[in-house]
């Protein structure tokens, strides 16, 4: 009789802790997933940033070099590398807006990072004045 | 004599369960912290890349605004230096950085000006430890 209510007590216990196991691990799980989606967000971010500064960098010089510069759409696979349209994650859409001043061009220049469903990860601008002829070097 | 079996008592496997669920709460909580931190060194660099682009646009403004004045021969924008034909103006970038950019005023020729120095200058002031703490300054201390 005694051996029966303690080998009772001891699945009663152990269902106990199985059901005490399961609560821990589906906060836990829960937790760690949080975590996961925040890490991949502050990484996209980091990445979407130092690309429109670099490329924007880079558009900012063909202002310079070129005054019929034409806005362009460019491709990146998940590793942030180029890739086609087909194989692309984000996208990053620069745009150029010229404003006429009376000594030159004042460029607008807009990147703007999208994900694959077209939501915007991450926008940067930046100016460029050109002076015209005559004007600064 | 007595001997003692060996398994599982009333307890342990609640002991086991704790240990467990508290290596598991431990390791969540490592991890929270090194995406904080992570975090937040990315935001202060995604910070900076915006502040410098900000300070660069102002820049870049100002620019447009001396060469018009240069042209009509009008004041100069507001927080410009002049010294002899050269002329400058900072812009901050952030609380301990700022953008310099100095130009040459040409008399004559194809271009009004030309640009010398676009950089980005640091503020901040190193403030040295002239005492020596505890460090051997030669000599024979023994």
């Amino acid at each position: 009789m005694k051996s029966r209510m303690r080998s009772m007590g001891f699945y009663i216990e152990l269902i106990l802790n199985v059901l005490f196991f399961t609560a821990i691990t589906a906060v836990v799980l829960s937790a760690f997933g949080k975590t996961y989606k925040a890490a991949t967000e502050t990484g996209e971010n980091n990445t979407a940033s130092n690309v429109c500064f670099a490329l924007l960098q880079e558009a900012k010089a063909d202002c310079v070099a070129d005054a019929n510069v034409e806005g362009t759409t460019l491709f990146y696979n998940e590793k942030w590398e180029p890739c086609t349209q087909q194989d692309a994650l984000y996208t990053v859409s620069l745009t150029y807006t010229p404003e006429e001043t009376e000594t030159g061009m004042l460029w607008r220049i807009s990147a703007i990072v999208e994900k694959e469903d077209e939501t915007t990860l991450y926008h940067m601008q930046a100016t460029q004045y050109v002076p015209s002829k005559g004007g600064g070097a | 004599m007595k001997t003692r079996k060996f398994g599982f008592g009333t307890g342990t496997t609640s002991l086991i369960t704790l240990l467990v669920a508290l290596l598991l709460v431990m390791l969540v909580s490592l991890s929270m912290s090194a995406t904080k931190v992570q975090n937040n060194f990315t935001n202060r660099i995604t910070m900076q890349n915006e502040d410098y682009m900000l300070a660069d646009t102002v820049a870049q403004e100002t620019l447009a605004e001396i060469d018009l004045a240069l042209k009509n021969g009008t004041t100069l924008p507001e927080g410009c230096s002049v010294e002899g034909d050269a002329l400058s103006f900072q812009i901050p970038v952030n609380e301990h950085t700022y953008l310099q950019v100095t130009l040459q005023v040409l008399p004559s020729g194809n271009n009004r000006y030309v640009i010398t120095a676009y950089k980005t200058v640091s503020s901040f002031t190193w403030q040295p430890d002239e005492t020596t703490g505890n460090l051997w300054e030669g000599g024979n201390n023994a």
